[in-house]
């Protein structure tokens, strides 16, 4: 190969590279075939698979669950994960995480997210402390207000915080379609930096307003229930094989890849975040956040493969 | 659209299938060879029931009420459910309303109307529940180390007592005294049902069963002329 052809590709490839960045601020080609990593507020990336710990977590003191879940994050860490999501909501999930980073250490890679929720009534401080303790760490690096309970209160008091550096990052969030107006006027009028929402391929009202509002101001978005709660995933494997055009498109093996990739794949969104009991699945899910993505009209293919079932 | 309209019952249960089935083994763990004394008791006050020993036989009901509340609720469940604690002062309410049935109602009267019919549906409903029900896991569900037995758990203690109170008491006692039976087996079968659990209607089946035929028992005695 010349100098001047591979100086040509190299351009090429710088100029894809920032059509890329320019057409999707959030994406970060880390490297091809790898996890994909994008950009969060204030810098920083986040692998766009996280693990989420609702249901899955809550296993109180049972040492044989406790280690199951221990496995679990041992997992998801080998595999490039960072971002754990959790809630005081959640019964004894943010203690299972203490137990599980205990053992494990903290890798470099983790990326803590809580929240707070109930009535505030000056307790926002409280709150993230008894969770800091619960899950062994010195700070969180997001905090997030729980379906927007007492949000102006709490949301203040988290605004304070990042301020004085004891907390990174400030989000709110929601699920289930729940107040999509009221979390756009917060989007709209609020300097937040994460927002949690419902979204998956059979749950995509947040495509018309919220996710391209997200875009627009820089913040970051997780997206929950990726398997709408388990079901949507258990149907389909159940039910169906995965479309065969799916692996040519986009190396889609399994309908992990394909759920997934879809959420992963939309500009807006930063991370997914499943939630599981088991070390297989957490793999898989990891795995499906590789590249290569779909493209937007293999996206638009995909909603009308799932419609059509 | 209305928020409440996009709650699904799996929202209101806030753990997964696997660490439901943990908690049962858990219990069966610890308090093993317990569950052979609690079931000898639920048989006696069947026994008891059904020989007329009314009062001794409500007291008998009294510990399994007890011993779930405190173990399975109070101990367990409310590492899992944050209403657990709520059930379990519910199971100790039971405890004491049985206890005071027992202490001060009036005995019921003899010769009721279709006595047979709820004496055969209430002995065996509360013989399955006895002795049955910790079958169901060992034979549908994930295993005998996770069977459900009267006295530990709640849903055979439930079940097996509105079985043994059709045996025993008539309106309104009975139904004041079915009362956090019936609720507590709706909770049951509801988080069986959003667990996806084998036998989820067990529990909701009993109520329909217990509660038709108290109600027809009701209405054949009102329309008794009186003697």
């Amino acid at each position: 190969m010349s100098h001047r052809h591979s100086r040509r590709t190299a351009l090429k490839l710088l100029g894809a590279g920032i059509a890329a960045t320019w057409l999707m601020p959030h994406l970060s080609l880390a490297n091809p075939g790898g996890l994909l990593r994008k950009s969060i507020p204030d810098g920083g990336h986040l692998p766009v698979i996280g693990l989420g710990t609702w249901r899955t977590f809550n296993v109180g003191s049972d040492p044989q669950l406790l280690d199951a879940r221990t496995e679990v994050v041992r997992a998801f860490f080998e595999h490039g994960g960072g971002l754990v999501d959790s809630s005081p909501m959640y019964g004894s999930a943010p203690d299972v995480m203490g137990y599980a980073l205990e053992k494990l250490g903290k890798p470099d890679s983790l990326y803590t997210a809580e929240k707070v929720w109930s009535p505030a009534g000056g307790s926002t401080r409280e709150q993230i402390a008894d969770l800091s303790d619960r899950w062994g760490v010195d700070r969180f690096d997001l905090v997030q207000v729980h379906n927007l309970t007492d949000w102006r209160e709490h949301l203040e008091v988290l605004k304070q915080m990042k301020a004085d550096g004891e907390i990174a990052h400030v989000g709110i969030t929601t699920s289930h379609g729940r107040r999509h107006d009221q979390i756009e006027r917060i989007m709209r009028e609020h300097d937040i930096d994460f927002v949690q929402l419902t979204y998956n391929i059979t749950h995509r009202q947040v495509e018309g307003r919220l996710l391209p509002l997200a875009k627009e101001k820089g913040i970051a978005v997780i997206a929950n229930r990726p398997y709408d709660g388990g079901g949507l995933i258990k149907n389909l494997k159940r039910r169906h094989e995965v479309p065969g055009w799916a692996a040519e498109k986009f190396e889609c093996r399994n309908w992990a890849d394909f759920l997934l990739k879809f959420i992963a794949s939309h500009p807006a969104v930063t991370c997914a975040i499943p939630a599981t009991t088991r070390v297989e699945h957490v793999i898989e899910n990891m795995r499906a956040g590789h590249e290569p993505m779909p493209t937007q009209a293999t996206r638009e293919r995909m909603i009308r493969h799932i419609a059509s079932l | 659209m209305n928020d409440w309209q996009t709650y699904r019952l799996e929202d209101f249960i806030p753990f997964t299938p696997d660490i439901y089935w943990r908690l049962l083994e858990r219990v069966n763990e610890t308090f093993w060879p317990l569950h052979i004394l609690a079931v000898a008791i639920g048989l006696t006050a069947l026994l008891l029931a059904l020989r007329g020993n009314k009062r001794t036989a409500l007291a008998l009901l009294a510990p399994a009420w007890l011993t779930s509340g405190i173990i399975f609720h109070l101990t367990y469940y409310a590492e899992l459910n944050w209403a657990a604690p709520w059930f379990g002062w519910g199971f100790i309410a039971q405890a004491a309303l049985l206890l005071a049935i027992a202490l001060f109602a009036r005995s019921i009267k003899a010769q009721e109307p279709s006595r047979r019919v709820s004496t055969w549906i209430g002995t065996t409903v509360a013989m399955l529940s006895l002795l049955g029900y910790p079958l169901i896991a060992a034979t549908m569900g994930p295993g005998l180390s996770h069977a459900e037995t009267y006295g530990l758990h709640p849903d055979p203690t439930a079940i097996a007592t509105l079985g043994v109170l059709l045996l025993l008491l008539r309106s309104p006692t009975l139904w004041l005294a079915l009362l956090i039976p019936i609720l507590w087996c709706v909770i049951g079968s509801l988080t069986l049902i959003a667990i996806d659990a084998t036998g989820a209607l067990i529990p909701l089946a009993t109520v329909t069963v217990i509660a038709g035929t108290a109600v027809a028992r009701s209405i054949k005695s009102a329309a008794q002329p009186p003697i």
